[in-house]
């Protein structure tokens, strides 16, 4: 190595081509490679999420930035294999994007805001259902199918109250740490219920075209 | 002193710089691999670390006194609306009395 040098560097000039080319080759290694962990790094933090739901016969697809680097949303992949083109304005933390269709979407296509070719495919997350709870101190009671009638429901035992309406309601007995009874009229469901349960009652008119003051 | 020996001399000293140079560059070079790799790597763990919450991130549904609210995480909470609407970083409505539909990022892939 040493001999060889010593060829090599007969006179300054060569030391100095040396040098620059040694120089030259480094720094466009290193800039390929910071180009690339640049490349990488913004990818690592475009941070969208997408779900859909189901929605009066269509797809409801809603697409967040949960990162702080700002994405646009390009495309939508279908289930059918077809795609729909978008450009959205750059969305920042927080902020949504939707669109309904009527196929399924099954993944999305978002591109850094800050550099555009830097994109990523993200699935769409499906959906599920749930029950929606009834605290441990109440009853939920529902009344379902009028419009025909009127009707009232009076309840009695750890709690008591009377309500006489016309058309579907939802409302909670609260607080309620024990059974409590029910006197229906022109009502069908439960005549008890413990807390913590729903209780859903149907209207039913027996009475339907008489004057309200003979139900 | 002999013009050959003169001349080794003279090279001898300029393959010492030389040496020297490569190193100082090959320092140079390790603390800017170091500098460009470290935000590198780091966003690796921070897309871990974003992954993994988001697979644990939920949505709660209870009836309240004003309605039905749903309740997301880091106590982000909102009413329950018969059309779909943002719950933190979930989707959610609610179909009948009873029951809601919703998507949050730990669901499962659609399709």
């Amino acid at each position: 190595m040493s001999q060889f040098l010593e060829e090599l560097m007969t006179e300054p000039i060569e030391f100095i081509i040396a040098m620059v080319i040694l120089t030259t080759a480094v720094v466009i290694g290193l800039y390929g490679y910071w180009a690339y962990a640049n490349h990488v790094t913004l990818q690592n933090y475009l941070w969208p999420i997408a779900e859909v739901v189901p929605y009066k016969g269509n797809y409801y697809l809603a697409i967040v930035n949960t990162g702080y680097e700002p994405f646009v949303v390009k495309q939508i992949y279908l289930s059918g294999g077809s795609t729909i083109s978008v450009n959205t304005k750059p969305l920042s933390h927080g902020q949504w994007f939707t669109e309904t269709t009527n196929q399924l979407p099954i993944a999305v296509k978002v591109c850094s805001a800050i550099d555009p070719g830097i994109c990523i495919m993200v699935p769409v997350h499906g959906w599920s259902m749930a029950e929606v709870g009834v605290p441990p101190d109440a009853i939920l009671v529902v009344v379902n199918g009028s419009g025909d009638c009127g009707w009232s429901l009076t309840w009695y035992g750890w709690s008591g109250g009377t309500i006489s309406y016309d058309k579907d309601i939802t409302f909670l007995i609260q607080p309620v740490y024990g059974d409590v009874h029910f006197i229906l009229n022109n009502l069908l469901g439960p005549s008890e219920a413990s807390p913590g349960s729903v209780v859903i009652f149907n209207v039913n008119c027996p009475n339907i075209g008489l004057p309200p003051w003979l139900w | 002193m002999h013009p050959r020996t003169k001349a080794r001399i003279r090279n001898k000293g300029v393959s010492s710089v030389f040496l020297a140079v490569v190193l100082a560059i090959a320092v140079a070079v390790g603390v800017a691999a170091v500098a460009i790799t470290w935000p590198m790597v780091k966003s690796s763990f921070d897309r871990s670390s974003w992954s993994s919450s988001m697979g644990m991130y939920k949505v709660g549904f209870t009836y309240t006194k004003n309605g039905p609210y749903a309740y997301a995480q880091n106590g982000v909470s909102a009413p329950l609306g018969s059309s779909p609407s943002p719950v933190g970083y979930c989707l959610a409505y609610q179909v009948n009395a009873t029951t809601a539909i919703y998507s949050c990022p730990s669901n499962q892939p659609a399709g």
